[in-house]
């Protein structure tokens, strides 16, 4: 009878098994904590694009909605403190849009404190033309865009006012 | 004799990398929930922050004695200046600088404690006081 040397013993507590459990919990372990940096990434994106988003919708309903401070800014626009285009509810003051339009881009960013963005403001006729325009479009540049629409009446007809503020890639 | 001592060295190795393993494992999972918590009140203060961004920016757009009152569930502090609001570790901006606590705007940064607040457009500003 040939019995096997008692030395065999030594390597039985580092076996494979072991040391692939181990392994596999590493791995496992690296991939959760790359799921976390994902997330917090997705995470830093979303509240951007919200604070894009909510910067759009706030200007566009200032524009709109509000005659400006001064009330009478289109008169002198180098001291505007806040531009606003409104009339009376729903209609836009010509003389009102003309100075919005001609005021210089970085004042504008300056007044609604969107240096970090940048805009652009168009006004569409009813069929399709562009009436006006100020401000720079999306590039190839541009991360994440938002476009804010809003339907008014200038000068007894409908037209849309279209607001998009955008990021640039850092 | 000799070989039951080995075994019981390399089991001791064997424990002491698992519980290096474990404790490392802890050390990051103790970190990450650290941040998760951090990220759960800046959330939380970020999102109060916003709503009082959006009523100053509403009662100026509506108008001429708008008013309107919000329940803070932080002390905050406003720049009219910088067109922000800071709000413990976090702050949102605004899109116009006419806000005040009392009298005409100066763009003086000041505080509004927790508790109701009551917002209101005088004077084509919007004016922001505990009540």
């Amino acid at each position: 009878m040939n019995e096997r040397p008692p030395q065999s013993k030594r390597g039985q507590l580092f076996s494979l098994d072991l040391m692939a459990s181990g392994l596999g919990f590493i791995i496992f372990f690296i991939f959760l904590i790359s799921v976390w940096l994902v997330l917090s990434s997705r995470l830093e994106e979303k509240r951007e694009a919200e604070e894009l988003q909510l910067q759009a919708f706030q200007i566009t309903n200032m524009l709109i909605m509000s005659p400006g401070v001064p009330a009478d800014w289109e008169g002198n626009p180098a001291e505007v403190t806040i531009p606003g285009l409104q009339q009376s509810p729903g209609r836009l003051n010509q003389s009102k849009l003309d100075a919005f339009v001609a005021l210089d881009y970085n004042q504008v960013q300056k007044t609604f404190n969107i240096g970090r963005f940048e805009y652009q403001f168009k006004v569409i006729g009813i069929n399709g033309s562009l009436l006006y325009s100020a401000g720079i479009p999306p590039d190839n540049s541009s991360t994440r865009s938002i476009s804010v629409n809003r339907w008014v009446l200038q000068e007894n007809e409908t037209q849309q006012i279209l607001f998009t503020l955008w990021s640039r890639s850092k | 004799m000799k070989q039951k001592g080995q075994a019981g060295i390399e089991a001791l190795f064997a424990i002491g990398v698992i519980v290096i393993l474990f404790i490392g494992i802890y050390a990051v999972y103790n970190d990450k929930s650290r941040n998760l918590l951090a990220v759960e009140q800046e959330l939380r203060q970020r999102e109060v922050c916003v709503g009082l961004a959006n009523d100053i920016v509403s009662v100026f757009t509506l108008g001429e004695g708008t008013e309107k009152t919000r329940r803070l569930e932080y002390n905050v502090t406003i720049q009219p200046q910088q067109q922000r609001i800071n709000l413990g570790k976090s702050f949102c901006t605004l899109t116009i600088g006419l806000v005040s606590s009392e009298g005409p705007v100066t763009g003086t940064p000041f505080n509004i404690g927790e508790g109701i607040v009551k917002i209101k457009n005088v004077n084509q500003s919007v004016r922001i006081q505990n009540e």
